[in-house]
């Protein structure tokens, strides 16, 4: 059927509503392929068209073809931007730095996206304020504040972290901290610190 | 907006606190507060008269409406006229951040809490019937002078997706004629 | 009243208005800018559109941030109650700003290349573009990264006459037919509702809305209304 290559693209995204899946190359190919062939056979008609070789009839074929192919090109670039979007969540729940684990399901024009967004970002809020050193950082207090400190314990072992006050704690994993909110925030989101 | 910015905004509201401490004034950005003085009362926003109170270091005087007749009272004027009831800015808010953090401060706290959910059921089913009204009635405004952010809130997701729905149909149904 | 002196964390807010003209009856208070950044964000979470930008707002709050900030670090070692209470206030304000920015931000990712074209057509009309020069060039980056990464996972690939793109006709635009909760701050005239008959395009009501007045609107209705300051969305 046509342009069922392209419908599996985004039922592939639909059944992994919460993840980026790894890069499906092959079906990426397979649309290009699809796209190829049958815009060459609508050169081909169209050229029969022209020489008279076939009735006006097929004119409607030439537009199906053209609407699979629309179809398809169209499937594939939302493809893309969706895990564009996926991707975007992770600057901002988790920093700048992609996990191997994600790394590896991306193709690298996306790893290539990922530290241009970051970089997009990371230059428009340093242009913040007048002085442009501000040091706004927009993935911080992602809630409205309920207190100056919360109550932390660490589930992976972490090692030494400074907070903004100059204060070193040695996160080991299961020690109970009380720490600024807004330094840890990033270390909870991480899933190395957690709420209690 | 969600009910966590709902209760942001709300926290800008002034209380009135009795400080165990004395120290003076704070030139806050949204204002001066203080001099404070133990055992005298002072005037703050709510956020820090919560600060302060998990710090044990005042005891927050509640607002005059929150007793049970006072609520009692609205509920009263709530259930017996068709339009929304004037009620306090942000009361809903305001009424259950006193009750969940400072429920030693406020007399009869937990008939309060009962008084103050039959307050937000009678509001919310109002209007349930309100908005179906309305969108009966394909009227494209309507006034709403006393409805407050925390309805407000609750009210938008579902009214934008019943308007969306009501819009598709609409569409619809011109496109078939 | 008590003077700066005592309260090193203050922002010296009596020294600038000592001495200040009276007469200067347009000074606009800290606590002022905290009151139209609020205002701003919840427009700004409320609008279907982006709106246009407050940096006049957000660089004064900048600066109030940054200069509370330093007087934090250097008062700060003492950790007395004063200095939590101004960090408790610093926090929200450094909330309230971050999520201002970030909902501009969201509203910019969605529809870059079309708010281009739009701000493009309103420096062309003589009006003020909605993005502020910073937030147009995050705007260009970003259109300019999605068109590379189209390009090669896909575009490329394909005969030259298929490679078109246009993201500005992608990108979604703002349902403006969209029910708002607005009040208005000033009574407003003029203000044009369409027909609830569903079979009269084109007709409209004309209302008033009186000042402090709440309303479900079409957001089309008012929207003149919220650019000009004379209502605000709930």
């Amino acid at each position: 059927m046509l342009g069922e290559q392209a419908l599996n693209l985004i039922k592939e995204l639909e059944r992994n509503p919460d993840i980026i899946p790894p890069y499906n190359d092959d079906l990426m190919k397979r649309c290009i392929e699809e796209i190829k062939s049958l815009y060459q056979q609508n050169i081909n008609s169209l050229a029969e068209l022209n020489a008279g070789r076939v009735g006006a009839e097929h004119a409607s074929l030439l537009q199906a073809r053209h609407a699979a192919i629309e179809r398809t090109k169209r499937c594939m670039l939302a493809y893309i931007y969706h895990r564009q979007q996926r991707l975007k969540r992770y600057r901002w729940d988790y920093g700048g730095v992609l996990p191997s684990t994600i790394k590896v399901c991306l193709c690298e024009a996306e790893v290539r996206w990922f530290h241009e967004y970051c970089k997009n970002l990371a230059d428009f809020q340093s242009g913040l304020g007048e002085s442009g050193s501000c040091g706004v950082d927009l993935t911080v207090n992602m809630e409205p504040p309920k207190s100056l400190f919360v109550q932390v314990m660490c589930v992976k072992d972490y090692d030494e972290f400074e907070t903004s006050d100059g204060t070193r704690y040695l996160l080991k994993k299961n020690s109970l901290h009380s720490l600024p909110r807004q330094d840890c925030e990033h270390l909870i989101r991480q899933g190395i610190l957690e709420l209690v | 907006m969600n009910a966590l910015e709902c209760e942001f905004l709300a926290e800008n509201v002034l209380l009135d606190i009795v400080p165990n401490f004395t120290d003076d004034v704070v030139h806050l950005i949204c204002g001066d507060v203080g001099p404070f003085e133990a055992s005298m009362v002072a005037r703050v926003p709510a956020w820090l008269a919560l600060y302060l109170k998990r710090r044990h270091k005042c005891r927050i005087v509640p607002p005059d409406w929150l007793t049970v007749n006072g609520i009692q009272e609205m509920i009263n004027t709530e259930t017996t006229q068709e339009p929304f009831s004037g009620v306090p800015a942000h009361f809903m808010e305001l009424a259950h951040l006193l009750l969940r953090e400072c429920s030693d401060d406020v007399p009869d706290s937990d008939q309060l809490k009962t008084l103050v959910h039959d307050m937000w059921d009678s509001r919310v089913a109002k209007m349930r019937t309100s908005t179906v009204k309305f969108l009966q009635s394909g009227e494209q405004r309507a006034e709403l002078n006393n409805l407050t952010q925390m309805e407000i809130t609750y009210a938008r997701t579902s009214l934008r997706a019943a308007t969306n729905h009501v819009n598709v149909l609409q569409a619809n149904a011109r496109d078939s004629r | 009243m008590a003077s700066t002196s005592e309260d090193p964390l203050s922002l010296g807010l009596d020294s600038l208005i000592d001495g200040e003209a009276d007469d200067d009856v347009d000074a606009v208070t800290p606590a002022d800018v905290l009151q139209q950044l609020t205002e701003a964000w919840q427009n700004e979470g409320a609008a279907p559109e982006l709106l246009p930008h407050r940096f006049d707002v957000v660089d004064s709050v900048l600066s109030q941030i940054e200069g509370m900030d330093e007087n934090l670090r250097m008062y700060g070692r003492n950790k007395s109650l004063k200095h939590d209470i101004h960090k408790m206030e610093l926090d929200r304000i450094i909330y309230l700003n971050n999520s201002y920015l970030r909902r501009r931000l969201d509203k910019i990712e969605n529809s870059a290349a079309l708010l281009l074209e739009q701000d493009e057509r309103r420096r062309r009309d003589g009006l003020e573009p909605k993005m502020s020069s910073n937030e147009q060039r995050y705007a260009e980056k970003y259109t300019q990264l999605q068109e590379d990464s189209f390009k090669r996972c896909v575009l490329d690939q394909l005969p030259v006459s298929l490679q078109k793109l246009e993201l500005a006709r992608l990108a979604p635009i703002a349902n403006t037919d969209e029910l708002v909760f607005a009040e208005a701050l000033e009574t407003c005239h003029g203000v044009s509702v369409p027909d609830p008959r569903d079979d009269g395009p084109g007709f409209e009501q004309i209302v008033v809305l009186e000042k402090e007045s709440r309303t479900l609107i079409p957001y089309k209705s008012v929207q003149s209304f919220v650019y000009s300051g004379d209502m605000r969305l709930l």
